[in-house]
């Protein structure tokens, strides 16, 4: 029996496991790290970063409106095979699972919009120098996260979303300052976490 | 039609005084983005985002008036936008207060019309988060003396409109 257009019509049109809905429908929120905790660890270390603001200041309706763009992690491991020396013929070696792969090795991002009272120079860098000086160690303040993102269908209902737990920042994007008619800033900051869960 | 207002940052421009001037508009377009799915030799279309078409250049001609009034009320928004001498201006993203007021006229012509009757407003179209784009040059020929009235064309972004009449 060949494939029925009719089917994939009747399906994609009427059956609501089906429907698609516009990917531009999302919003992310970073929860956990407090500008207190930020600056009690600069502080601490003579830093003269100081923390001015929280995500929490920027979130309306479970979205931190300078975010611009979000980028979901691949989900992979790292395989080896296991041959068994020389000799063996036409015979496929077996194959074996060394880890998943860290999230360091996978791209989680979001890029903020650089505004007047900017979530990059007020929040991330302020938090990642304090990572620089604390390290990813548990004790005292946390300057772990949890990320949430939330993707939803067309009629605005929650439709899938995936929470990133003790997440940290990694890296904050370098942005250059000139005299040209250029667009406004988006800085994107990369950010790695211990695991992450199905919403 | 008609415009009956403008309001951006700096100017307020009403229907009564200086809209008169208002010669050409054009009724907004409105596009729903097609979006494609294959399937077995087969395109379906889905629907995509709405945009409209234009909206970071809507055009107005004005007749000019002969004392520069409107084309001074225009300079001054121009430059509260941004002053290049100064190097300030407002930057922030134009508001729910920013809006243009678009009116739809119709003259009644039924059996029972009377000479005189004005005309009805049958749709009202509000621009919002309007702001001015450019202002246009103007070119005066001097030699030619046919008298013809100068005109002015400037232009105003938009985020979306509104037609709920």
């Amino acid at each position: 029996m060949s494939v029925s257009i009719d089917e994939f019509f009747s399906a994609f049109s009427q059956d609501n496991r089906f429907f698609l809905h516009l990917p531009v429908l999302w919003g992310v929120t970073i929860d956990g790290v407090t500008e207190d905790a930020i600056n009690s660890v600069l502080q601490d270390a003579g830093e003269k970063w100081n923390a001015k603001t929280n995500p929490s200041n920027y979130t309306k309706s479970g979205n931190i409106l300078v975010a611009q763009e979000v980028s979901i992690p691949n989900e992979t491991s790292e395989f080896t095979t296991l041959e068994s020396g020389s000799g063996m013929g036409g015979f496929f070696p077996g194959y074996g699972l060394n880890a998943r792969s860290n999230f360091l090795n996978r791209s989680t991002a979001v890029n903020f919009l650089q505004t007047e009272d900017d979530i990059i120079h007020n929040f991330f860098r302020p938090w990642m120098i304090a990572i620089g000086i604390k390290g990813l160690v548990e004790y005292g303040t946390t300057l772990k996260s949890t990320m949430t993102v939330r993707q939803y269908k067309n009629s605005g209902e929650f439709v899938r979303g995936f929470r990133f737990r003790k997440a940290f920042p990694t890296a904050v994007e370098p942005f250059t300052l000139n005299y040209d008619n250029t667009d406004f800033k988006i800085q994107s900051v990369t950010f790695a976490c211990t695991n992450y869960e199905q919403l | 039609m008609r415009i009956k207002q403008i309001t951006v940052p700096g100017m307020s421009l009403n229907g009564e005084t200086d809209l008169v001037f208002a010669r050409t508009a054009k009724l907004p377009g409105r596009d729903i983005e097609d979006k494609t799915v294959n399937y077995s030799g087969q395109v379906f279309h889905v629907n995509g985002r709405a945009v409209y078409p234009g909206s970071e250049s809507y055009s107005i001609e004005f007749y000019m008036d002969q004392e520069l009034d409107l084309r001074t009320k225009l300079e001054k928004a121009s430059r509260l936008a941004f002053n290049n001498e100064t190097t300030t201006g407002n930057m922030c993203m134009p508001g729910p207060e920013s809006v243009m007021v678009v009116d739809v006229l119709a003259l009644p012509c039924g059996i029972g019309n009377q000479a005189g009757t004005g005309f009805q407003v049958v749709k009202e179209i509000k621009f919002v988060g309007v702001s001015i784009r450019s202002i246009g040059e103007v070119e005066y020929a001097i030699a030619d003396g046919t008298g013809e009235i100068k005109t002015l064309n400037a232009t105003f972004s938009y985020h979306w409109y509104e037609d709920f009449s």
